[in-house]
């Protein structure tokens, strides 16, 4: 396990300064002073000399390799550089909007588990039958519906003409903080955001299961005359959700791209609400910012997967 | 990790040769004395028995068909501004009705099919093309350059591309040339990866070996023997890619940075629905557009999935 882990961990390290390689060349290749990027709330004001001054003990005037490894010091100090519109650090307003993205992102991919998992076992136990035809061509539409569009959609019928759920917001301004209040305001959302990690969650699963179920000790347990169901759902699903874990991770990307849209079309106060504020307003060290940390908590989750992965099927580890 | 983001087997796929609903079993229009049948014929043949995959097909054949004839099919200009006639619902005048700046709904969705295609197309081929560039690298030579161009497969697949996407277009400034090349620069890592596992795994076939024993250079093993048998796995994944180039262009323009007004694509008509009182009151606005998009993507997506069957030679005919 440890060999494994070790393993794991040296294929993470240079991934981890690809990502921070790659958003640095941004901060060079964007227009506008890289010193920009990397000053403090206080230093907008500082006087012409103090600013040469911390040219220089950023490196900024000696080569690229020694800018980046300045610049990569100060990432790991927490310095992302300070927002050219709101004139507050970075980080500080990532870690504000983390916990909204979170919420939205986790209940998403709840949901999607949720609807996923018994479709794609269905489809499996079921093979080839009407249900596992459906179940693949509404994957497919899940999949191929713009999310904007899905958006648009729900907000027009079930907002606008149905009038059963608000049309965007964290919650009702103005209203006492209720738990029901936001649900509301939190289904539609999650539940677009979700379209499109169904399809690949009932693919996978349905993929898995017939792996699993093709297996001897599944033989072994119908000739001990264990019950259909559970051997299906203790014998064969256990084994097929584990390679399920690392598909999470690998829709993470997908799902954090999907905030942008999402969060604009309700007025989610997140992250991808954020980024793309930033993106209108050419407020580069945002951009990065979020781009970078994005990069980075993908890449936990991917070792987060592989790890536990590896912890549930020890096969892995050989 | 799994080496693809889409799934080697569809639920459609029937490995075990068993019936598939909505599939007939196979009565053959083929030419009985026709001794010889290409690949390609059986391929082609597998495909058509494949209905949402041939549906999807005859869509896209329709589409490219109205983006060719686009000037000849459309009812009126969809650039004139007629500030008159703005936001008018649907009438024999205009068929899907008029947008805000008075221009017609229809011919707006028409001349949009252009932009979605050449997105679609050029983005896709771009990709793919680079992706099995590098993915043949890798495979083919192994050790240190097989290890860097993986390593920068995982970071480039780390980030949240549309977040890249949108501020490079942003800085760059908004062009379908720009979109074209800015998607394709983020989406290669997906065929990279495919076309690498491809080449190992036809690197260790016999034929390849037998073709080493004989003398034959790297560079042409290369070329005859594993780009080949590349191919059939990369038409999937380039059909895949396509469809997602086209939502990618489409979500630009409705969040305003894809191509710019006046021009018409599918995604920027949508941008106006941002607004409830559009949303609600105008759904010509947006529907149809929105609906369109939905199709097309599925379309090329279907086609993807029949070539997928269509095309794995592990197959039965």
């Amino acid at each position: 396990m440890l060999r494994y882990l070790i393993r794991r961990l040296m294929i993470a390290i240079p991934v981890l300064f690809g990502i921070l390689f790659m958003s640095f060349m941004f901060t060079r290749l964007l227009p506008g002073d890289p010193l920009l990027m990397m000053m403090s709330v206080e230093e907008f004001s500082a006087t012409d000399e103090y600013m040469e001054q911390r040219r220089s003990d950023l490196g900024l005037d000696k080569p690229v390799p020694v800018q980046y490894v300045v610049w990569v010091g100060e990432v790991f100090q927490g310095n992302l550089g300070t927002s050219f519109h709101r004139r507050a650090p970075v980080t500080e307003l990532i870690w504000d909007r983390l916990g909204p993205t979170a919420l939205l992102t986790g209940t998403g991919i709840l949901l999607a588990l949720i609807i996923g998992i018994p479709i794609g076992v269905m489809a499996a136990v079921r093979q080839n039958s009407w249900f596992d035809y459906f179940s693949a061509t509404g994957s497919m539409l899940a999949i191929s519906i713009p999310n904007f569009f899905l958006g648009l959609m729900a907000i027009f019928i079930f907002s606008l003409q149905l009038r059963w759920l608000p049309t965007g917001g964290l919650r009702t301004l103005g209203m006492e903080p209720s738990l029901g209040d936001s649900l509301k305001h939190l289904i539609m959302p999650a539940g677009v955001l979700s379209a499109v990690l169904i399809g690949p969650y009932v693919r996978y699963t349905r993929q898995s299961m017939l792996d699993v179920l093709r297996q001897d000790h599944i033989t072994t347990a119908t000739a001990k005359g264990v019950r259909g169901r559970s051997i299906v759902i203790f014998h064969g699903l256990r084994n097929a959700l584990i390679p399920l874990t690392t598909v999470i991770a690998i829709q993470i990307p997908a799902l954090l791209a999907g905030t942008v849209i999402i969060e604009t079309i309700f007025s989610w106060p997140g992250m991808g609400q954020l980024v793309l504020e930033a993106i209108r307003r050419r407020d580069y060290p945002i951009i990065i910012g979020v781009v970078l940390f994005s990069a980075v908590l993908v890449m936990i989750f991917n070792l987060i997967a592989d790890l536990l992965a590896a912890i549930l099927d020890p096969r892995i580890r050989l | 990790m799994t080496d693809d983001l889409r799934p080697d087997e569809q639920a459609t796929d029937h490995v075990d040769g068993g019936p598939v609903p909505g599939i007939p079993p196979d009565q053959s229009e083929w030419d009985d004395s026709l001794p010889i049948q290409s690949p390609w014929r059986i391929a082609w043949r597998r495909f058509k028995r494949h209905r949402l995959a041939f549906g999807g097909l005859i869509f896209v054949i329709i589409l490219v068909a109205i983006a060719i004839l686009a000037p000849i099919l459309a009812p009126q200009d969809p650039n004139v501004v007629d500030v008159s006639a703005s936001r008018n619902p649907p009438s024999a005048d205009h068929l899907l009705g008029t947008d805000s700046a008075g221009r017609d709904v229809l011919s707006r969705l028409i001349f949009g099919s252009r932009v979605s295609l050449t997105v679609g197309v050029a983005a896709a081929l771009s990709a793919a093309g680079l992706g099995t560039l590098l993915g043949l690298l890798a495979g083919v030579a192994g050790g240190w350059i097989d290890a860097i161009i993986m390593r920068v497969v995982d970071v480039f697949l780390s980030f949240p591309s549309l977040m890249l996407i949108l501020l490079l277009v942003a800085v760059l400034g908004p062009s379908v040339v720009t979109i074209i090349v800015v998607i394709a620069f983020f989406e290669w890592p997906t065929a990279c990866r495919i076309v690498r596992q491809m080449a190992l795994s036809i690197k260790e076939q016999d034929f390849v070996l037998a073709a080493r024993a004989t003398g034959s250079s790297r560079w042409r093993i290369m070329r005859k023997h594993v780009a080949p048998g590349v191919l059939s796995p990369l038409t999937v994944v380039a059909t895949l890619l396509s469809a997602g180039a086209i939502l990618l262009e489409a979500a630009l323009s409705f969040l305003g940075l894809g191509v710019k007004q006046p021009q018409a694509s599918w995604g920027g008509m949508l941008e106006e629905a941002q607004s409830l009182t559009i949303l609600k009151e105008m759904p010509w606005l947006w529907i149809p557009p929105g609906a369109i998009i939905a199709l097309t993507v599925l379309a090329i997506n279907f086609i993807g999935d029949g070539l997928r069957d269509a095309l794995d030679p592990r197959q039965q005919m």
